[in-house]
């Protein structure tokens, strides 16, 4: 065998966007944090500019996949590689400012206000950089953590809420291997909701109408290497009063939605939606739960009715007795 | 392979109805049996714990172990070489073997791993599987595509196809038993004309030199037991203290690989063949492995054992089969080992593959945590794609 050190073009425009724009898509931090109708505080909501990513790949999807399709193929690239060059266009033709994912993280935002915390977020939110890590980045993603790092320390964040598990992994596990003398302290959404519901200053209550849910457990929380998050969603859509039903494939055995190759597979990532699609629907569930981003946006791509999935924040949102 | 090729062939199986059923089939079925199994004999689950630590103890003192080795299988007349590469293995067992001989052998992944029956025959030896499995994908010219279960892929419909195109007669897909018997009255003539056998080890207890083999159908003993030159093709990293290691290790690679009990357990004393007048050939193969001994980042894919239930339980194999990984070792973990003995340039796609989902983490009994070596070896891909060509933009 001889091979030689090739990789996907759409590859190096993740990177490449991300070293320039600090974002996968060349999205601004502005952009990014557009969700954001507060002003950061000590304790700040973040998103990891996911939620707005996960929107434009999926309303969007079709587009991208001109140049995730054919990793090969040098043509699409370097036409993308042009479209994404002209600025404002490009920018009107990918923003999004409103959606089923985009909208979570200002709901989740409300939850947590509702609960009482004082808590903000950063109208210039950066992207996590999950991509740089999973991809194999090390360098350059060293370099970028250290600069989200600043940007948080320069808007005086001590703690930080996330709402998704890769942010939440990347931010409690991953950063800090690469980041001297980190002391952000990292709070996970469910954990506080949970809290909420146990001491009562949550009250949520959803009527189930006969309809069957089923949760599908992202990978990063059920089969963790660093904290398993399998009981915590679980618990929040029991105290909803939802009947639920189990997946053939659930809780540590859970299957992936397909995400992470679609970069530069999408054919493939879309088999693996499907198949887990046809998993999650063949138990009778009406409903479908799902706590990621990736996920969320995953999964709508391959049903055609998209009031069936729903992020369990939007469930908690829908809930709350206000 | 290049990215678009490797495309090709990922949309050409998922096209493949009859292969993506066979393989659907097996997965969904040891789903099932797995949880079984486990639930059966909750013993497993600690003696899989066992395992990873003689195999951990196994492996940090390989050198010593492969010493030993030689210097046992000198002392009990069994002829030792320790082939650095491919290539070694090839020319000794080439060597060995000659041309016009009748070999057969077993199914063993080393063998896979550096061609051996192919060239065999390029030699002029007339070599056979005898395993079924690997029978079939013989006749089909094809490769294995699962370590346990090598032609998963194919359906007794393929299965009657290929029979019938080599044999010039019919056979009927229904008749799975038949087609079986048809293949034992072949296999024995071949081996009561053979004049080698060629088997693999599961495992190799060092002390007093054995091979522990699981098989189901009963050819391996033939295979060792008929011809009068005996060679065990096996790698570095098999070798374990005794023979009572190569057990346990036998039986949870048995039950994580689906069975309750594998058909045939084989401890093959090497002695006992010398004895009874054979020629005996030790050959164990370094290939890379000693590599990934000396790297902390991948020591413990040194410590797989080959059950399989990684592949089965992965996304993406579930999905493609052996595609995705190296030609002998699919999927995950045959990304990784393959990418040490065939260079990580190599395996770029499959390496970008994996979803890192960690279902292969779940359902390895040694816990080997193969999603953080897969993005190890992605960023030593980048680091080495960008300094051959830097300045490329």
């Amino acid at each position: 065998m001889s091979g030689s050190y090739k990789l996907p073009e759409s590859i190096l425009i993740v990177r490449d966007n991300i070293l320039k724009h600090m974002h996968p898509l060349g999205l601004s931090s502005g952009e990014c944090g557009s969700w954001c109708n507060g002003e950061p505080k000590e304790t700040v909501l973040y998103s990891g500019c996911l939620y707005t990513t996960m929107e434009v790949v999926y309303s969007r999807g079709s587009l991208l996949n001109m140049v995730t399709s054919s990793p090969d193929k040098k043509l699409t690239p370097k036409l993308a590689r042009v479209f994404m060059g002209l600025g404002p266009l490009y920018k009107m033709v990918i923003s999004r400012r409103g959606g089923k994912i985009y909208d979570l993280p200002r709901k989740a935002l409300e939850i947590v206000n509702h609960l009482g915390l004082d808590v903000g977020c950063l109208p210039k939110e950066p992207y996590v950089g999950v991509l740089l890590y999973e991809l194999g980045f090390h360098r350059e993603f060293e370099e970028y953590v250290n600069k989200v790092y600043r940007i948080f320390k320069e808007y005086g964040v001590r703690k930080v809420i996330t709402l998704d598990p890769h942010t939440y992994e990347m931010l409690k596990y991953i950063y800090p291997k690469y980041i001297e003398g980190y002391d952000l302290e990292v709070l996970n959404i469910l954990d506080i909701i949970i809290q909420g519901i146990r001491d009562g200053r949550l009250k949520i209550r959803m009527d189930s109408k006969d309809l069957k849910y089923v949760f599908h457990d992202p990978c990063h929380y059920s089969k963790s290497r660093y904290r398993k998050i399998i009981d915590e969603p679980r618990e929040i859509i029991s105290s909803l009063g939802l009947q639920t039903v189990e997946s053939r494939k659930s809780r540590e055995d859970s299957m992936c939605c397909g995400g992470p190759i679609e970069t530069y597979f999408s054919m493939l990532a879309k088999k693996v939606a499907e198949a887990r699609y046809k998993d999650l629907t063949s138990t009778g569930a009406d409903k479908i739960i799902v706590s990621c981003p990736i996920c969320l946006s995953s999964l709508l791509s391959v049903s055609r009715d998209e009031s069936r999935i729903m992020d369990l924040i939007e469930l908690v949102y829908e809930g709350l007795k206000r | 392979m290049s990215w678009s090729d490797y495309k090709k062939e990922i949309s050409s199986i998922l096209g493949d109805e009859v292969k993506r059923l066979g393989i659907e089939r097996t997965v969904d079925h040891y789903e099932v049996d797995i949880v079984k199994i486990l639930d059966e004999y909750p013993e497993t689950l600690s003696l899989a714990k066992e395992v990873r630590r003689i195999r951990e103890e196994a492996l940090s003192n390989n050198a010593y172990l492969l010493d030993r080795l030689e210097s046992r299988c000198k002392e009990i007349g069994v002829n030792f070489y320790y082939a650095e590469t491919s290539r070694d293995v090839l020319k000794y067992i080439g060597d060995i073997v000659g041309g016009g001989k009748t070999v057969v052998k077993s199914k063993s992944m080393v063998s896979e791993e550096v061609g051996l029956r192919k060239y065999l025959e390029r030699l002029g030896s007339e070599v056979w599987e005898t395993d079924l499995g690997e029978f079939i994908l013989q006749l089909a010219d094809d490769i294995p595509m699962h370590i346990v279960t090598p032609s998963i892929h194919y359906s007794k419909e393929r299965v009657a196809e290929v029979f019938s195109k080599r044999f010039r007669r019919s056979f009927d897909p229904s008749d799975v038993e038949g087609m079986v018997r048809f293949f034992s009255g072949f296999m024995r003539r071949k081996y009561f004309e053979s004049e080698v056998g060629i088997i693999g080890s599961n495992s190799l207890g060092v002390e007093e030199p054995a091979s522990l083999l699981i098989h189901n159908e009963g050819n391996i003993t033939l295979t060792y037991n008929t011809p009068d030159k005996v060679v065990v093709l096996t790698d570095l990293f098999k070798l374990v203290p005794s023979v009572k290691d190569s057990m346990k290790i036998a039986l949870v690679t048995s039950r994580y690989a689906g069975y309750r009990i594998a058909g045939y357990y084989d401890v093959i004393y090497y002695k006992s063949l010398v004895e009874r007048g054979k020629d005996v050939h030790l050959v164990v193969l370094d290939g890379g492995r000693k590599k990934i001994l000396g790297d902390r980042d991948f020591f413990e894919a040194a410590l797989c054992i080959k059950c399989g239930a990684c592949m089965y339980k992965c996304t993406v194999y579930q999905l493609v089969g052996g595609v995705f990984g190296g030609p002998a070792y699919p999927s995950g973990i045959g990304t990784v080992i393959t990418s040490f003995l065939y260079g990580v340039e190599n395996l770029a796609p499959s390496l970008y593959t994996c979803l890192l989902d960690g279902r292969c983490v779940e359902a390895c009994p040694i816990d080997i945590d193969i999603p953080s070596m897969i993005i190890s070896l992605r960023a030593r891909y980048i680091s080495r794609a960008f300094s051959q060509r830097s300045g490329r933009r």
